[in-house]
């Protein structure tokens, strides 16, 4: 017999397991989900990161508030002082010229 | 037909594709429609696809591989990787020569990765009958295709398509990326080979 046509006899198309189809789908709809998944992975990150970033400038922000507050109070009390010894120089200079001039 | 070489990720027009007679002219109008509705998203139609080719991409699997458990993971992963590239496929035909060219190639680099650790394909002479000089011979049938797995991945692919799926040498060269006369010359070889051992077996004329 002509071998060519062995061949085609021999070569016949055979069917693949009953559930080939099923088990294609199936990866079909796993592949599906993880591109899905994978998808909202960069903006979900990026939404992660401006999250974070607008909370720790939040945070360096009330810190420098805290801060300036401090400093200020600081210098408030810095200010009440000196006045108060500035006071004190003051009615030392007036009491002893009042002494010179006999009052 | 001359076919150009693409990639499956190509897209060829109408140059890439298969004769409509490869597919059967209503076979080729569902698989239309079914394709379209498939790029719009429909699971169900691209179900339909894999059932309209399934035997044909698993055949060739299994003819290039051997093993049917090889056959349908390499089959399952052409028809993974056609989902994944729906948007590329122009037509039908195109479907079919995708799936034929993807499956080829993905069997041809098992085959390959198998060569490399050698295994060997027993044939096993005394359960092969000879002088029985028959058309229909189912054993004659089984030593055919036991004697193609002897062959190297590259002529048994160009064989597997040439006599499974009746493409031209044209058609072959385009789905396996090999010149047309590398085509010819592993067809040639091949019969050559396969003469010898069917007249060994005294299966000749």
């Amino acid at each position: 017999m002509d071998i060519e046509e062995s061949l085609r006899r021999a070569l016949r198309v055979e069917e693949p397991p009953p559930d080939f189809t099923q088990r294609v789908m199936a990866r079909v709809n796993a592949q599906s989900q993880a591109r899905r998944r994978a998808r909202w992975h960069l903006p979900l990150a990026l939404a992660a990161s401006g999250v974070l970033a607008v909370v720790a400038l939040g945070i360096v922000q009330q810190q420098r508030e805290a801060q300036r507050l401090q400093s200020a109070q600081q210098l408030a009390i810095a200010l009440e002082i000196t006045s108060s010894q500035l006071n004190q120089v003051q009615q030392k200079l007036n009491r002893g010229q009042n002494m010179e001039n006999g009052i | 037909m001359s076919l150009q070489v693409i990639s499956p990720f190509e897209t060829p027009g109408d140059q890439g594709a298969l004769p409509p007679a490869a597919l059967g002219l209503q076979g080729a109008a569902a698989v239309a429609d079914d394709l379209a509705a498939a790029q719009r998203g429909d699971n169900l139609a691209f179900a339909r696809l894999i059932r309209a080719h399934q035997s044909r991409v698993f055949s060739v699997a299994l003819r290039l591989t051997g093993s049917r458990e090889d056959a349908e993971e390499l089959a399952q992963d052409a028809f993974v990787q056609l989902h994944a590239a729906l948007a590329q496929v122009t037509g039908p035909s195109h479907v079919l020569h995708w799936l034929l060219r993807t499956v080829s190639h993905r069997s041809i680099d098992r085959l390959r990765a198998r060569e490399r650790a050698p295994r060997l394909v027993q044939i096993d002479a005394d359960h092969e009958p000879a002088g029985c000089d028959n058309a229909t011979d189912p054993l004659w049938a089984r030593r055919l295709q036991r004697l193609l797995l002897q062959l190297p991945a590259a002529p048994r692919a160009v064989v597997t398509l040439r006599f499974q799926e009746d493409l031209e040498p044209t058609e072959i060269a385009a789905a396996l990326d090999m010149p047309v006369n590398t085509v010819k010359s592993h067809l040639r070889r091949s019969l050559e080979w396969l003469r010898a051992q069917q007249a060994g077996d005294g299966h000749g004329h």
